[in-house]
């Protein structure tokens, strides 16, 4: 944290430092907790220089330690982005390639005090595939704004307080996986380990301590305290498949239903979720072709984008909804249910 | 269901008991019962065409309740769709069992959309004869559609039961060639009426009942339904309107009984005419028309009694006719109900898309139509091939040209329909390319008030509708609409897809210069894309009218050329594009140092001396023709092959226009000198762009720019520094070493002379005698080719002849000698000296006896005896020439210059560095032949503010003085003012209190804050170089420069251009690379003029102080006197006027587009002052709110931050609308501004009138 930090706190009350640091803190909790197979690393920059404060980790008590220990409050000298998006670089080459690599920066100051070419530095990340997303603290940087484009992340300047949470939560759920390249994913060996109650304490693996419930590995049989985490033994990476779930569906959601425009006749009569009956779309609406038909569209699709509860708006909608993989129709009431509940789409998986 | 009750049929509340119905349907009654006996209608000689819906349905229960009278016939036409079961008629009632009056809900049957059942029923309740023309659907009903003879039975027609073969009938050309359309949504449902109306021919029947105008009376249609009252109510009276039935509205009781039959608004009426039917139309009897006026909305339009979620039209007339058998039937269009509408989808899967885009691309090239599917192609063949008729290719085709051209297809074939959609006439009663054509096919409209064309189909068919959504969004992608408008009767068109708004009255307000052969004065802010405006106006106007005036383009720099030319080039690919290959050539012009490609000389780096070395290989005396074949090496290749060429007449460039890159290109592929080419093409070339000097100094204007004609346009851009140019183009200072050096010159002259007279004492002679016939030929080719006027050589020389003294070339050096002598002694004078140019004549001649007549001779004098000399190393002659060109002016001009003499550099000096300034106090003196030789003039600039100062400064009276606003989407720029530090001292530069340590420490404090909070690059000006060194001395002082660098690198502007461009460059790379960067700049350097600070190059600039000129200036005092004697323009106000023109061109260095953004610091109590501020151009002035003109530093920076916080938020509303607009809009705006100016017009009359 280099000495802009020290700045006026402006809209980030009380002070910009600790406004900050507390929201990073409940970024790291947020995060963990959405993402528990994900892993962060805490760096901080300043003197020009940067530091680790915590290796990577799913283990959010080390960050929010981290966070609060006094030597690493103290905001000294000035940033450096090169040298922290190096150490982060570096940090994330071992992260395989089923997880995606990226870096939050947050950043107050408005320069940089780089040691080289910061250009050679964004080539780098291109090529190691690692997403670089900033959230500026006062103005808008020419060259964060490059980062962010290059690397693909999205660039932000906060407004105040609220404008900051609001971003930080948008970059808790991780980025969608593109397109098709998950066909090369390789294999993960992955253990589901099986829970017990343990009669009499028995010494966890990972922090040598009595417990009375855990898991146990299935491949080696040691006994484990918390999930998610690796084997201390065998280290075969340990989830349950609540966990695994959680973390696919951001990765892989469900596409985005279209509107099915009105036709004269439908492929189909109920929802495929629910099973319940469409409403009947009468003839004269389903009429396109007629001369009053088109000089009825613009005052149609006004009053749909204006009033949007208008009778006439709603009785011109055909209340299907489609999957553009599976092509099934569903209602409304489904639809939601589909993406905010269930995370997944009925039809696509009744086909598998 | 059991049939519902009258009360409760009517039990809606607005029906209950009103009288509307009652006389509706009195209306309608007595409307069938004199339509029919006008039109002397019996039982057997009429047929209803009996949709089955709700009007028909009434027309037949109503005859039927209106005995004697009783239809017999009816006709209908049904496309049965394949799966299509005749359903039993009701679960309750058999056919014959209906009775009049009888209710039944039709709502659910499942084949209410089809006319079939429902004719039948309505047949049947009223004991009519039904005659059904029954088509299959597929394979027969595109039969139904056939235009070849091939397919000509229509189907199966019932006719009183008896089946009947139809042949000889095909439909759909007949629909087409009588209602002159190829409109598909017209064609489906008149093809099936007209097979209803054959049916009725066949029957031997001779008339017909339609239900047509029921449903624009009472509101049936599905749209108007969401109309509020007064809309619907319009909507009916336009109708009423257009139909003409107005007039019988005022005249109630006068029935026309024949009114009805003029009307071809329904396509019924030319059918009928075509069959030899007569058509009865009861609602369009005036009972009907005055009843249907009465009726609002409420009346007209309202939910089903048993299901609120239906929403009815003509509800008036439900309720009137309670009988109606089809009482409840939903509305469906004439198509839908005899099947037609399926017809679409058989074309569209008769023709694969590439092919139907291929024909469309045809049609596009050949006709100049726009086809938007198979359907419509296939219509548009039929009605090409009845009334299409080739005519020869006229040579002179109009100019219009049909806005909208297809993307697909090489550019040659998107404008071959220039020339054959020309070659076309249509034998059709609409005509093509009239006063108000269809935007798609180019038919003329019916009504100004009518978006939908009736011949091709098109909605919207004109511009000025927006038409958000719906089926021309599939256009957009397959047609792209031109950005072409027309100011006036000029089409103007614009290379870009939408226009800024001040684009537009830019554009629009030259054109009225333009038009009125004037000068104009026009002020737009910086970015908002005058240069390309300005072109795309003038080359339309040049391409546009037959004189073609000639474009010259001025600007400053040779960048600014690049990018007019660059601009320039893409305006021509554009109309390229569109309107086809035109004869025009753009051309830029700049110095030899930037356009030679001589192997060797190109790689020189100074001007001066490329200028001499292609002079030493070009000129006419080293070309001879021994060296030529001897020394070939001696000349210039390029230049050789380029005389050889033009000797020959092939020097002739081809059309196109070509950025110096280019001309380069060029010359080296055709090994031709491009500098010289350039020169020669300047005559024939439609655009020239070149630098303000080769118009106004006039040592190059004589030689480069003077064979352009009188009707050129000229065009000075960046304008605001214009009087400055031409004071300083015919201001000469002399110094020492010029005069040391003109010594030398003389000498080697004198050495030359000797040379020659022991030689060649013969061209001498020739030279003498020549110059006694004196300067009469340049005279005559002034008076011949209308020269421009060169103001070093006044008119009234050109009747002298050089005078006797100077004749002689010993004689003339010796002349020079003594002048230069003189000059030194007036040198060594050791105070100032300020005189005008009459006094130092008299000086010269009492101590040199040089009177001034042969001074006025020298400059002519001395270009002729180097010619004669045959020197070629001008460059030695610089200084003598300087020299030359001083005596010519100081004897020629007595007003308007002064001679000062400065002695020192400074007042404190004490080594003296002598300086003769002999300069120019009165710009109208270089722009007067200017203004007199060209017509129009346009002085364009971003900051031209106040503009009622540049006429007088400039000696012409403009036509058009305009200052255009930007309009923008968000205030991209904040001008903030900061009158006291954040110890609230005052601010100021004021030279009396500018090194006070309060004002030192609080701009440095301005400087610091703004560091700390301004991302990036921020920009920063000073009055002068002096006061930027001595404040930055003092910052170092202060410890303020170290904490500045912590946050920024510091860079500075020096004197010294290469020092100053290392700085700006390293000055980009720190804003590239987020260590953030200050420049330190001076208001009137370079870096104020030329240099854009776009996007993080300037996110902020601060001006501390006032750029005031350096008051105490000898040359600048002289000036405000003579402005103040002559023009009366007072000290102050030009100090202020020039001090703030600077000011705004340093701020506006920072916004350079309407995506950029910035802050404007203004740094000086005295920017508070209104007289101050209103000297700014009007677009700062506008955003300049009072919250910001009186902060002090702590505010500001808040200010700044809050700005700079909401300018990083993603900018994601579309401009369009606000700052930019699509050709739509302009249309609009155009239509808009047409009605102001009607207005304008009626408002001026008036008075008159009264």
């Amino acid at each position: 944290m280099s000495e802009a930090m020290l700045g006026p706190a402006d809209s980030l009350p009380p002070s910009r430092l600790e406004c900050i640091l507390s929201a990073l803190e409940t970024f790291t909790q947020e995060f963990l907790v959405v993402n528990p197979l994900g892993s962060i690393g805490l760096i901080e920059t300043r003197d020009g220089g940067a530091e680790k404060l915590t290796e990577m980790t799913g283990n959010g008590n080390e960050h929010v330690a981290a966070i609060k220990a006094k030597p690493n409050r103290e905001p000294r000298g000035e940033p450096s982005l090169q040298n922290s998006l190096e150490i982060a670089r570096r940090s994330l080459l071992h992260v395989p390639s089923h997880g995606s690599r990226e870096i939050l920066i947050l950043y107050s100051a408005l320069n940089t005090c780089d040691p080289g070419n910061i250009f050679e530095t964004i080539e780098a990340l291109k090529t190691d595939n690692i997403r670089v997303s900033i959230i500026g603290l006062a103005a808008e940087m020419q060259i964060c704004k490059r980062i962010c484009k290059e690397t693909k992340g999205v660039y932000n300047v906060i407004l105040n307080e609220m404008h900051l949470k609001e971003v930080l939560a948008e970059h808790v759920a991780p980025p969608v996986v593109e397109s098709e390249i998950d066909t090369g994913l390789a294999m993960i060996e992955m253990g589901f380990p099986s829970s017990i109650v343990f009669d009499i304490p028995t010494l966890c693996a990972n922090h040598q301590k009595r417990t009375q419930t855990g898991y146990e590995c299935p491949r080696c049989k040691t006994t484990i305290c918390e999930l998610p985490t690796d084997c201390p033994v065998c280290s075969l990476t340990l989830v349950s498949s609540v966990l695994l779930a959680r973390s696919y569906h951001h990765l892989f959601p469900v596409p985005t239903y279209k509107e099915v425009p009105l036709a004269a006749t439908y492929s189909s009569l109920n929802c495929r979720a629910c099973s319940m009956p469409f409403p009947v779309i009468t003839a004269e609406e389903s009429v396109t072709n007629t001369r009053e038909a088109v000089d009825n569209l613009a005052p149609k699709k006004a009053s749909i984008l204006g009033s949007g509860t208008s009778t006439q708006g709603l009785a011109a909608s055909s209340s299907r909804y489609q999957c553009v993989k599976c092509k099934e129709y569903f209602c409304l009431e489904c639809d939601l249910y589909a993406h905010e509940t269930l995370h997944n789409c009925v039809g696509c998986l009744g086909k598998i | 269901m059991p049939p519902l009750s009258e009360e409760q049929v009517l039990h809606d509340k607005h029906f209950a008991g009103s009288k509307l119905a009652g006389i509706v349907r009195q209306a309608v009654k007595r409307a069938l019962k004199e339509a029919l006996e006008a039109a002397g209608a019996t039982a057997d000689n009429t047929a209803l065409i009996l949709s089955g819906g709700l009007d028909t349905s009434i027309l037949a229960d109503a005859a039927t309740a209106l005995q004697p009278f009783r239809f017999t016939h009816a006709a209908t036409t049904a496309v049965l769709p394949p799966d299509y079961r005749e359903q039993p008629i009701s679960t309750t009632s058999s056919s014959s069992k209906i009775r009049a009056g009888e209710i039944v809900d039709l709502r659910a049957e499942l084949d209410a959309r089809l006319d079939l059942p429902h004719a039948r029923r309505v047949a049947a309740a009223n004991g009519i004869e039904l005659h059904a023309v029954e088509i299959a659907a597929g394979e027969a009903m595109s039969r139904l559609m056939r235009d070849d003879g091939a397919g000509a039975d229509v189907g199966t027609v019932i006719v009183g039961g008896v089946e009947q073969e139809e042949t000889e009938f095909r439909p759909l050309p007949f629909c087409v060639g009588t209602l002159q359309t190829f409109d598909p949504m017209d064609l489906r449902g008149s093809v099936g009426l007209a097979v209803a109306l054959r049916a009725v021919r066949r029957l031997g029947l001779t008339r017909v009942v339609t239900g047509d105008a029921a449903d624009e009376l009472f509101g049936g249609y599905a749209f108007l339904t969401r109309l509020t009252d007064a809309q619907l109510r319009a909507w009916i009276a336009r109708f009423i309107k257009n139909e003409h039935l107005e007039s019988e509205l005022e005249n109630e009781d006068s029935v026309r009984n024949d009114s009805y039959n003029k009307h071809a608004t329904f396509s019924s009426v030319p059918l009928c005419h075509a069959l030899g039917l007569q058509i009865v139309q009861p609602y369009l009897h005036s009972a009907v028309v005055s009843a249907a006026v009465k009726c609002h909305k409420i009346d007209l339009i309202a939910a089903d009694p048993l299901d609120p979620s239906l929403i009815h039209g003509k509800f008036v007339l439900r309720a009137a006719f309670p009988e109606a058998t089809s009482r409840w039937r939903r509305k469906v269009p004439l198509e839908t109900g005899c099947g037609t509408s399926q017809i679409g989808q058989v074309f569209a899967s008769s023709m694969p898309s590439h092919i139907l885009s291929q024909n469309i691309d045809h049609v596009y090239s050949k006709y100049g139509i726009v086809i938007r599917d198979a359907e419509h192609l296939y219509y548009f063949r039929i009605f090409a091939r009845l009334f299409a008729e080739e005519i020869p290719p006229d040579p002179k085709f109009p100019r219009e040209v049909v806005d909208v051209v297809a993307l697909t297809g090489s550019a040659t074939e998107r404008f071959a329909h220039n020339l054959s959609a020309q070659s076309i006439k249509w034998n059709t009663a609409i005509p093509r390319f009239g006063s108000d054509p269809c935007i798609k096919c180019g038919f003329q409209l019916e009504r100004k008030d009518e978006y939908f064309c009736k011949t091709c189909g098109a909605w919207p068919a004109r511009h000025g509708v927006w038409f958000n959504g719906g089926k021309e969004k599939q256009f957009i992608g397959f047609f792209v609409l031109i950005m072409k408008f027309y100011l006036d009767d000029l089409p103007v068109l614009f290379p870009y897809e939408s226009i800024y708004p001040e684009q537009y009255a830019y554009m629009r307000d030259m054109k009225k210069a333009l038009d009125a052969k004037g000068h104009c004065l026009l002020e737009s802010p910086s970015g908002t894309g005058k240069t390309v405006s300005l072109l795309s106006l003038i080359v339309s106007y040049q391409q546009h009218y037959p004189e073609k005036r000639k474009l010259i383009y001025c600007s400053r720099t040779v960048p600014e050329i690049e990018k007019a030319l660059a601009e320039l080039q893409r305006l021509m690919e554009y109309r390229k594009r569109y309107v086809g290959n035109e004869q025009f050539l753009g051309l830029g012009l700049t110095s030899r140092r930037n356009l030679c490609i001589h192997s060797e000389i190109s790689k020189e780096k100074r001007g001066n001396v490329v200028d001499a070395r292609c002079r030493s290989l070009t000129a006419p005396w080293v070309r001879t023709e021994t060296t030529k074949i001897q020394h070939p090496d001696q000349l210039c290749e390029y230049f050789e092959n380029l005389e050889a060429a033009d000797i020959e007449g092939t020097a002739a460039m081809p059309s196109g226009v070509y950025t110096l890159d280019d001309l380069k290109e060029y010359g080296k592929e055709k090994k031709q000198c491009p500098y010289f080419l350039s020169r020669k093409m300047l005559s024939s070339a439609n655009v020239v762009i070149y630098s303000y000097h080769y118009l106004l100094d006039p040592k190059v204007a004589t030689m480069v720019s003077r064979e352009l004609s009188k009707d050129c346009i000229v065009v000075f851009d960046e304008a605001h520094n214009i009087d400055n140019v031409c004071t300083e183009s015919l201001s000469v200072d002399l110094t020492r070493p010029i005069l040391d050096a003109s010594t030398r010159s003389i000498t080697a002259l004198a050495e030359k002379i000797e040379d020659l007279k022991a030689n060649n004492s013969e061209k001498l002679q020739n030279e003498y005698n020549r110059l006694v016939e004196g300067l009469k030929e340049v005279q005559e080719a002034r008076n011949a080719e209308e020269l421009m006027a060169n103001p070093v050589l006044p008119d009234d020389i050109l009747n002298d002849a050089v005078p006797g003294n100077i004749r002689r070339a010993e004689h003339f050096v010796a002349f020079l000698r003594r002048f230069i002598e003189y000059l030194k002694t007036r040198m060594r004078v050791m105070h100032v000296v300020a005189e005008s140019p009459v006094s130092f004549l008299q000086h010269v001649r009492e101590i040199t006896f040089i009177e001034r007549k042969p001074l006025r001779f020298c400059s002519e004098r001395l270009s002729s005896l180097i010619r004669t000399l045959e020197l070629t190393d001008l460059s030695d002659y610089g200084a003598l020439s300087k020299v030359a060109a001083f005596a010519t002016l100081v004897s020629t001009y007595q007003k308007g210059f002064m001679l000062i003499l400065e002695p020192f550099e400074n007042d404190h000096d004490t080594i003296p560095n002598p300086v003769l300034h002999l300069t120019c106090l009165d710009a109208t003196l270089a722009m007067k032949p200017v203004f007199e030789r060209f017509s129009s003039v346009v002085i364009t600039s971003g900051t031209l503010s106040p503009m009622e100062l540049y006429p007088t400064l400039l000696g012409f009276k403009p036509v058009v003085v305009e200052s255009y606003m930007m309009t923008l989407a968000r205030n991209c720029f904040l001008p903030l003012t900061i009158t006291r530090g954040s110890d609230q001292v005052a601010i100021s530069s004021k030279f009396e209190v500018r090194n006070d340590l309060a004002i030192v420490r609080n701009y440095g404090n301005i400087l610091l804050e703004f560091a700390k909070c301004v991302p990036d690059g921020l920009v920063c000006f000073f009055p002068s170089y002096l006061y930027l060194e001595s404040i930055v001395a003092s910052w170092n002082e202060l410890g303020m420069l170290q904490d500045l660098l912590k946050y920024k690198l510091v860079f500075i502007e020096t004197p010294d251009a290469a020092e100053t461009s290392l700085a700006l460059e390293n000055y980009r790379k720190a804003c590239d690379n987020g260590r953030g960067a200050v420049l330190l700049s001076v208001a009137r350097g370079k870096v104020s003029e030329g240099v854009d600070f776009d996007h993080n190059y300037g996110r902020a600039v601060i001006l501390f102080g006032i750029p005031y000129q350096y008051t105490e200036s000898r040359i600048l005092k002289a000036r405000l006197e003579y402005l103040r004697d002559n023009f009366k323009v007072r000290e102050n106000d030009f100090l202020t006027f020039d001090a703030m023109r600077h000011g705004a061109q340093c701020v506006g260095r920072v916004l350079r587009g309407k995506s950029d953004y910035g802050l404007m610091v203004f740094a000086d109590k005295r920017f508070a002052r209104a007289d101050k501020r209103a000297k700014l151009p009007k677009w700062i002035q506008v955003e300049m709110s009072e919250a910001y003109v009186n902060l002090s530093t702590d505010m500001a920076v808040a200010t700044a931050k809050k700005f700079l916080r909401s300018m990083a938020q993603p900018f994601e509303h579309s401009q369009l609308g606000i700052s930019l607009w699509d050709d739509k809009l302009l249309a609009e705006n155009i239509a808009k501004d047409k009605g102001k100016r009607r207005r304008a017009q009626i408002n001026d009359d008036d008075p008159m009138n009264e």
